[in-house]
């Protein structure tokens, strides 16, 4: 199931939230979450929910195992055939189809492939299981005594299968104790329905119309206005998209009671690869940077191992988005601008004058944007062809009227959908609440449009969602 | 609530510029922003209010003073760090709209005992607009929940897109097992979502909003395996095409200018060669028989500039029909048709909304039929006309359903034959391969209500596509004495009913379908009845689709 499907909106979140609002205890409402959450994973087909099941069982009995243990090496060793058996599964199910792939075109072998179907939500999990092992064995958090508790942790629906990867620690006390405040329910409708209308109106819509600009067939005749206008479509749905997730899981978790990291802060708007980084796809990076960063020592051992460890990290990051080169390449695209930034890049300071800034807030973009057609084309003969046609070096011309009806169909879509990128619609509602404070008029049109607005954005994604049959699931691949 | 001995998540790490993190905000970097960024999106009062996130993530953490999120936090929420402790143990409390001013929780009463009077005001109209915010939510949400369980007001069929709707799925173990089933429900439920069509139309109108409209290419997203909802299927409303497997006519470009869609052909030299050498083998197979070859244009080289179709990326197609022409052999008669459209081109000669020409096109090219093969067309206005409105044809659909387009339908007009309006139709009955001859449908349909949807009026000319369909003349005095088998698709529905005053016998042969239903090759069935002539019909884009030259090539043989 996805959240952004009329059948989940509309009868598997209100039969659920009707159920937890009503249960009086923390106990039950956990009962009615674990009931609907396996519910939900099932739906994507029931076999592998016990894989999911399996794995936390795995990590539950190797985070007990842990807690109960003194000696630090046989706690050490507990931790290292968890994470080891974990990792053999992650690793079956999202890599086997690849590594066999890339040695048999490097040893030049004949083997018939095997099949495997890539369980939804895999790299979310293990990553959110892994976390839970560390943390109890760093005593960050407790042994979880209870299986179903931690599986609860682990299959949430909220951010099961699309994010935030939310740390064990973070949430652990809330599972056990928590309220659901009038602010907490207010706050996450209105993040829920951001979320959907982000995902259900904008990010559709932007991703349909890069399918179709980039298109493999058509590449190499397609205008450079064409390829690049694609590539911004594509820039913004997965921002959009992929944020629109997190702000559902984060609004949902909010009306249970329940608070979950961001993921996101605006990247699109960053001065620096660094930035964009420290924004986008945030618990991933804390992710990597916590458990694999700085146990390889982070900056601690010279400069020269620092950027063996970011080398690492970036090379584990672009796999981790997909069983593809062209995901390795990404990462390590990554890598190479951010050892740049490192090394020469003068930091942002008051004193950089207005052009340098806006410099580099255009070069930023302009990383981004070519990193995500790397990114979008699996096949690199492809990716070469599409920016071969974007320098107009396949003969191809450097605008037409595909381009420019494109841009024209579409012109006011554009921008609002790049305006949602950045941080302008809390700026209005800030200067919406300071205008409300001196004037009573403005505070009654203040409360009236926050109220009415997440009903609005509800609607508009219900009309959005049942006329659109182009409806894509970005993260089978994560 | 914090037992555990909960230390820094990694306590070499407060030096560690990862990723450039400045030192005060280094190891929560991105919750204290947030706290700024995000979160405010959603409340802008989040400050003002000192939220609970706020007060619980600064309780938890409140054994660690030396944590930088923690002061960071604290500072941005005096009387915040005190927060959690009494709000933990309570378990849960769900307070709704009823009792705002108890339902703050314990860790907001903490921050407003902070500071008591500024804020009790704001914190009661500030909870009564939550409450109207959630109830207004919850109230949209449960219509249309309960319209979703109103299953007897679901349709089962989608006229605009000439469809059957998705049907609740049956139950097996192996659909289960692999998640099919579940899917299937999923899409079943919106897919046959009450008041569908309705919703549909609103979303296009919206979409018109979306930038300059006034021309436009839509493009149709690849169809892959990214598409959960993709329904396929047949064709319900549509009783000409009886087959299962009768491909759904989906364009993957249209143009649309003002009111007009046209279907975009491109050039390819290799299909164009392999079309031209699929009509000359046919000639050579049916030796003593006068092979004729019409390609008709598609209605931009008519209706569009030379440039405007340069700037789409259409081909030209009077290059490309006279490259066809000058691959065919002697033995087959070329008839050039274009010059005959444009002298007319002011007339209603294709349709704006579908990708077929009009009766009134075909008839130019009849003319130039005649002239071709030595006969003397038979003027239009000798014929009895019929009239159809609100035809809504493929580019219509296709290019989902744009306004502009529904606010300017089509209209069909159709020519009676004189001598019969009847004819024999190899048949079906819309299932099996049981196929049975029937003379149930005239060559033009003249009930205005037969085909009432608005998509299927191009029915009316020989009831639309089938595998065999003969005309027999009652009067063959009046004939030429002569009989033609006719080899086209849909484009020669509308050129058929003027071959029927001039002809003993003529045989319609869709060759699409034909060997489905007759197990012989062209050249078998021409010699069987004996034919004099035979003329393969094709609208352009045929002649680059791989599709139609394999079944043309099998036909053939």
């Amino acid at each position: 199931m996805v959240f952004s499907s009329l059948f989940f909106v509309f009868f598997f979140f209100v039969l659920c939230m009707a159920l937890v609002l009503t249960r009086k205890t923390v106990k039950g409402q956990n009962t009615v979450l674990l009931i609907f959450s396996l519910l939900f994973y099932a739906w994507g087909g029931p076999v592998l929910l016990l894989l999911l099941c399996g794995v936390t069982f795995i990590c539950w009995l190797g985070g007990r195992v842990i807690g109960w243990l003194q000696r630090p090496f046989y706690r050490r060793l507990t931790l290292f055939m968890t994470v080891a058996i974990c990792i053999l599964i992650f690793v079956y199910f999202k890599y086997t189809n690849f590594l066999a792939e890339s040695f048999r075109w490097i040893f030049r072998f004949d083997t018939v492939l095997p099949e495997i179907v890539l369980p939804i939500g895999i790299s979310f999990y293990t990553f959110q299981l892994l976390s839970y092992v560390a943390d109890v064995y760093r005593g960050e958090a407790e042994a979880q005594p209870s299986y179903l508790r931690l599986l609860l942790y682990a299959s949430l629906f909220h951010q099961c299968v699309a994010g935030p990867i939310v740390r064990y620690s973070d949430v652990c006390a809330e599972l056990d104790q928590r309220s659901i405040t009038l602010q907490d329910l207010s706050s996450g409708v209105t993040r829920f329905a951001v979320g959907l209308a982000k995902k259900a109106v904008l990010a559709n819509y932007c991703g349909s119309l890069a399918s179709t600009a980039l298109a493999a067939n058509g590449l190499a005749e397609a205008s450079s206005g064409t390829v690049f206008l694609g590539g911004l479509f594509y820039m913004l749905q997965i921002y959009l998209d992929f944020s629109a997730y997190s702000d559902m899981a984060i609004g949902m978790g909010r009306m249970c009671g329940l608070h979950y990291c961001e993921n996101f802060n605006y990247p699109y708007i960053s001065g620096s690869v660094t930035e964009f980084w420290r924004r986008w796809h945030i618990s991933l990076s804390t992710f990597f940077r916590d458990y694999v960063y700085i146990p390889l020592g982070g900056n601690r051992r010279g400069l020269g191992r620092q950027i063996l460890n970011l080398l690492a990290v970036w090379a584990l990051t672009g796999l981790w988005h997909g069983a593809s080169w062209n995901y390795v390449l990404w990462g390590l695209y990554y890598f190479v601008f951010l050892v740049i930034e490192k090394l020469f890049l003068p930091k942002l300071t008051d004193k950089t004058p207005l052009w340098s800034r806006i410099l580099r807030h255009v070069g930023v973009l302009v990383i981004v944007w070519f990193g995500w057609m790397l990114f979008y084309f699996e096949d690199l003969s492809v990716f070469g062809t599409a920016i071969g046609s974007l320098f107009c070096a396949n003969g191809n011309v450097f605008w037409d009227m595909n381009a420019q009806l494109m841009l024209l169909n579409n012109l006011f879509f554009l921008i609002v959908a790049i305006l949602a990128c950045t941080p302008v619609v809390p700026f209005l509602r800030r200067k919406l609440a300071e205008a409300g404070k001196s004037s009573p008029a403005w505070a009654a049109f203040g409360n009236g449009v926050d109220a009415a607005f997440p009903a609005i954005l509800l609607f508009a994604s219900f009309v959005s969602l049942i006329g659109n049959t182009y409806n894509p699931f970005l993260y089978f691949q994560f | 609530m914090n037992q555990m001995p909960n230390k820094p998540r990694s306590g070499e790490s407060s030096s560690e510029p990862y990723i450039g993190q400045t030192a005060e905000t280094r190891s929560e970097p991105y919750r204290v922003r947030q706290e700024a960024g995000h979160a405010a999106a959603g409340e802008p009062h989040v400050t003002r209010m000192a939220g609970d996130r706020t007060d619980r993530r600064a309780g938890m953490t409140a054994a660690h003073p030396t944590e930088p999120r923690d002061s960071a936090r604290s500072a941005a929420s005096p009387g915040g760090s005190q927060g959690e402790e009494s709000g933990g143990g309570v378990g849960t409390v769900v307070r709704q709209a009823g009792a705002p001013a108890e339902s703050t929780g314990a860790s907001r009463s903490a921050a407003a005992s902070a500071n008591p009077r500024a804020n009790s005001n704001k914190t009661n109209a500030s909870a009564r607009k939550d409450a109207v915010k959630i109830y207004v939510f919850a109230a949209m949400l449960i219509v249309f929940f309960v319209v979703g369980l109103l299953f007897f007001l679901r349709p089962s069929v989608s006229e605009t897109e000439k469809r059957q709707l998705t049907e609740f799925p049956k139950f097996t173990w192996e659909s289960f097992l692999s998640g099919e089933y579940f899917a299937q429900i999923s899409t079943w439920y919106s897919d046959t979502f009450p008041g569908r069509e309705t919703f549909i139309s609103l979303n296009q109108a919206l979409k018109n909003l979306y930038g300059i409209r006034t021309m436009q290419i839509v493009q149709n997203p690849p169809s892959g395996n990214n598409n959960p909802d993709d329904p396929g299927g047949n064709d319900p409303l549509n009783p000409g095409n009886e087959d299962d497997d009768t491909p759904v006519e989906r364009f993957d470009t249209v143009f649309i200018k003002g009111d007009r869609a046209f279907e975009i052909y491109k050039f390819s030299q290799t299909a164009s060669d392999r079309y031209a050498s699929i009509i000359n083998s046919a000639a050579d197979k049916m030796n003593g028989v006068e092979v004729y070859n019409i390609i008709v244009p598609l209605s931009y080289s008519v209706n569009l500039t030379e440039r405007e179709q340069q700037s789409i990326g259409a081909s030209n197609v009077e290059d490309a029909i006279s490259y066809m022409y000058g691959k065919m052999n002697d033995r087959v008669h070329t008839v050039e048709v274009l010059s005959g459209l444009l002298e007319h081109k002011d007339e209603y000669l294709y349709f704006r909304t579908d990708h077929h020409w009009t009766a009134r096109g075909a008839y130019y090219a009849y003319e130039a039929f005649c002239r071709a093969s030595g006969q003397e067309p038979l003027p239009l206005d000798s014929w009895q006309r019929v009239e159809f409105s609100g035809f809504l044809g493929t580019l219509y659909a296709s290019a989902g359903q744009p306004p502009a387009l529904a606010q300017n339908p089509d209209y069909v007009e159709a020519w009676i034959p004189h001598s019969t309006n009847k004819m024999i139709t190899l048949y079906n009955g819309g299932s099996g391969s049981n196929y049975h001859e029937t003379e149930q449908f005239p060559i033009i349909q003249t009930n205005p209500n037969y085909y009432q949807a608005a998509g299927s009026k191009y029915n009316t000319f020989i009831a639309g596509d089938h595998p065999l369909i003969t005309i027999k003349n009652p009067n063959p005095s009046s004939t030429n004495g002569k009989s033609i088998v006719v080899v086209k698709e849909s484009y020669g529905n509308a050129f058929v009913p003027f071959l029927v005053d001039q002809y003993e016998t003529v045989y319609v042969v869709d060759y699409r379908y034909f060997q489905k239903a007759v197990d012989k090759t062209l050249p078998e069935f021409v010699s069987e009845v004996g034919a004099d002539q035979v003329l393969f019909l094709n609208y352009i884009y045929s002649t680059a689709e791989n599709a139609r030259l394999n079944e043309l090539q099998a036909l053939i043989g």
